[in-house]
């Protein structure tokens, strides 16, 4: 059942250029102006853009900022009128474009609260049922009934978060909302989310965190410039959105520049037979090679390796110190491989960044420097668990077994 | 490139659209038709029947009107020591000042003989008028966090703004009942004709609120021209002297002014020497303040859009 269709919805504003615009004044000397017509300029923030939504769907909407993704949310809430196009939303449509709209500094948090949770579309005896959990969840006991320009921070986007945790839509928009906060309330925020999926209710959300949308989102929309992209399954549009890093890059050499204690000299990827290759499959090992330098005796150096994926998510890192290089470092060249066990990285693009330093400090960091991929050529992962499109960044091992042996 | 497709449940030929790509499988249309009776949630360009849907609306937004009007009251005192105290003050004290002045120079402005209570209606129901229309004027600039956040029928701010002011009036109300009651002057029936002013001068203030906000929102000059309109009007209101002392002659331009018989209306309800207010000229102020409510109110949906793109 569709829950959302929009069609061709198209958003023009016409700016004024020059100072003399905002005043009444100003627009009528313009009137008299024979080149006031100079004075206009159109700019489309959203062009045609359609789509549709299935009922109990989430769908992500990404893309640069100012692409468009804003106003196609106000569009879509109510809050602007598009200039053409039409879209009908099916169901109770709740809108959280900001955490807190409304607060007032000069009201206590719990005036704010009843007026935030009017705003969002709450009703007073809903909001007065739910006043005790909405403090909790917001640990703000202590401080309810004083004024809200007392609060931290902290504690505001928590209030203005516990109150938008009760919104019970059928049709939810989300503006970004979730990126706000330290990470205890980022981590509220995505058990929410979470909870509100499972619940059946459809989602529009807009996000610069790709990984939490390619998560969370099975279809999607890429808007560039006012305009439609791509839509459709979620891999694909984030790729269309992030352009892939250049197909393999197996080696690369630094300068010997620095004049830190320790400097990268070179780094490669190798395959088992110690060849230069940027594809390896996943039931071979990976081996990564790097050349350093040490200027001065180190106590405790240690190299540190980090894989990324394509959505920037730091996949897995590796840090020296466990296995090796206890005591002082003497000054000279050295040449370490790394090797990783086949079958934990998952099919994909990845991209390998180095750093190097001391407990205290860091000499050097080249970040995304080599760039490799991992496929699978002798097993088809189709119905394995750990096929690409399946959650978990890399392969675990375990294995089923009977809980009665 | 155009594809057919045939579902066999609703058994309705649906065409993907050329321009929405193979994900958009329905139209607009398709979906306001076969969802008849759900209330759906429709999005379009501004267009003539917005009016009605505005007002229709309004019923469901009773819980956050109340709210807003609650929350203008509260902010206004919510720091003071004296808090509402300070709504009678202000007019008490204006009062005192000029009552104080008129007695020194020796000049009784008044229809009868109690001028404080003369000035106190005068200067009560202007006040009230200025301030509600100021407030209405600023309500969409002053919001422009929440209405660019939030969906509400807009028309609500001005409104919440002058029943605010309403409040206001009612603690004025109380002092005027008690200091009538402390003068020793007899309340009469006339009395109830009271809230009947009242009423007039808020819709007075709303024809004019409700036009002068979403231009105040655009163009800022209005607001600062405001304060000096209003000075004006109170010059040519009976605020502080009795219409009797315009000459004849002017005395038809004088009552073009809504106020003039307002207030004259309001001294007549409470005090036994005021003369009543003609009220033929009240009915022709009665129907210009509609009139001039239905511009503002057409005005405003004219520029509503744009206000909310620019605010």
């Amino acid at each position: 059942m569709t829950a959302v269709v929009a069609e061709d919805i198209s958003k023009r504003y016409r700016i004024n250029i020059g100072q003399s615009a905002n005043t009444l004044g100003g627009r009528v000397r313009s009137l008299f102006e024979r080149n006031s017509q100079a004075n206009h300029e159109d700019i489309w923030a959203l062009r045609d853009v359609s789509f549709q939504v299935e009922q109990g769907e989430v769908f992500g909407i990404i893309g640069r900022n100012g692409s468009g993704k804003s106003t196609l949310l106000k569009i879509l809430t109510g809050i602007v009128r598009p200039t053409y196009g039409s879209a009908i939303i099916r169901g109770r449509v709740g809108a959280l474009l900001e955490v807190g709209t409304g607060f007032h500094p000069d009201l206590t948090g719990r005036e704010n609260v009843f007026f935030n949770g009017t705003l969002l579309g709450l009703d007073r005896a809903f909001i007065q049922s739910k006043f005790d959990e909405i403090v909790a969840f917001a640990e703000v006991e202590k401080f309810i009934d004083t004024q809200f320009k007392h609060y931290s921070s902290g504690m505001q986007a928590r209030l203005g978060f516990a109150v938008a945790v009760n919104l019970r839509p059928e049709v939810l928009i989300l503006d970004e909302v979730l990126s706000v906060g330290d990470v205890m309330f980022q981590e509220k925020s995505m058990n929410r989310m979470t909870e509100l999926r499972k619940s059946g209710i459809t989602i529009l959300f807009v996000s610069h965190g790709l990984g939490s949308v390619a998560g969370i989102c099975k279809r999607a929309m890429l808007l560039k410039e006012g305009r439609v992209i791509k839509v459709g399954d979620v891999g694909q549009v984030v790729e269309a959105y992030i352009p892939k890093p250049h197909a393999g890059i197996a080696t690369v050499s630094f300068g010997d520049g620095s004049y830190h204690a320790g400097c990268f000299l070179e780094a490669s990827m190798e395959s088992d037979d110690g060849e230069l290759c940027d594809q390896f499959d996943l039931m071979d090992h990976v081996w990564i090679r790097v050349r350093y330098k040490v200027r001065q005796p180190v106590r405790g150096l240690r190299l540190g390796l980090r894989i990324h994926s394509h959505y920037e998510d730091i996949v897995a890192s590796w840090v020296t110190d466990e296995q090796e290089f206890i005591g002082e470092h003497q000054p000279g060249t050295y040449d370490k491989r790394l090797r990783i066990n086949p079958m934990f990285l998952k099919e994909g693009e990845y991209t390998v960044t180095l750093e190097c330093g001391s407990p205290a400090q860091l000499f050097d960091q080249y970040e995304r420097v080599l760039n490799f991929n991992i496929i699978s050529s002798k097993i088809n992962t189709e119905d394995k668990a750990y096929r690409r499109e399946r959650s978990g960044k890399v392969i675990c091992q375990g294995t089923w077994m009977d809980a009665t042996a | 490139m155009t594809d057919t497709k045939v579902d066999h449940e609703v058994g309705e030929r649906f065409v993907i659209a050329e321009r929405g790509g193979p994900s958009v499988t329905r139209s607009v249309e398709s979906l306001r038709r076969e969802f008849v009776d759900e209330s759906l949630h429709e999005i379009g360009a501004p267009k003539f029947g917005d009016l009605w849907r505005n007002f229709s609306l309004l019923p469901n937004f009773m819980p956050l009107f109340k709210v807003l009007v609650w929350r203008s009251i509260s902010l206004r005192y919510s720091q003071s020591f004296l808090g509402v105290l300070w709504v009678a003050i202000q007019p008490i004290a204006s009062t005192v000042m000029v009552f104080f002045v008129f007695n020194i120079i020796k000049v009784n402005t008044a229809d009868g003989s109690h001028q404080g209570i003369f000035l106190f209606c005068g200067i009560m129901i202007w006040q009230f008028f200025a301030r509600s229309l100021q407030d209405a004027t600023s309500s969409l600039q002053s919001h422009a966090g929440i209405l660019t956040k939030i969906y509400l029928p807009k028309m609500m701010l001005p409104l919440a703004s002058v029943m605010a002011a309403w409040f206001d009036m009612l603690v004025m109300i109380v002092f005027l009942v008690l200091a009538c009651l402390l003068f020793g002057i007899p309340l009469t029936p006339r009395i109830l004709w009271l809230p009947v002013f009242l009423t007039i001068v808020c819709l007075a203030a709303l024809s004019v609120g409700i036009g002068l906000a979403p231009l105040n929102a655009l163009y800022r000059d209005v607001g600062m021209i405001l304060p000096f309109a209003l000075q004006f009007g109170m010059f040519i209101s009976p605020v502080y002297y009795a219409t009797r002392f315009i000459p004849d002659n002017y005395q038809l331009l004088y009552h073009l002014n809504p106020m003039v018989t307002l207030i004259e209306g309001v001294r007549w309800s409470l005090l036994p020497e005021s003369p009543a207010p003609n009220f033929e000229y009240l009915a022709i102020n009665v129907v210009t303040i509609l009139v001039a409510l239905g511009i503002s109110v057409f005005a405003y949906q004219k520029l509503e859009s744009i206000v909310i793109d620019r605010i």
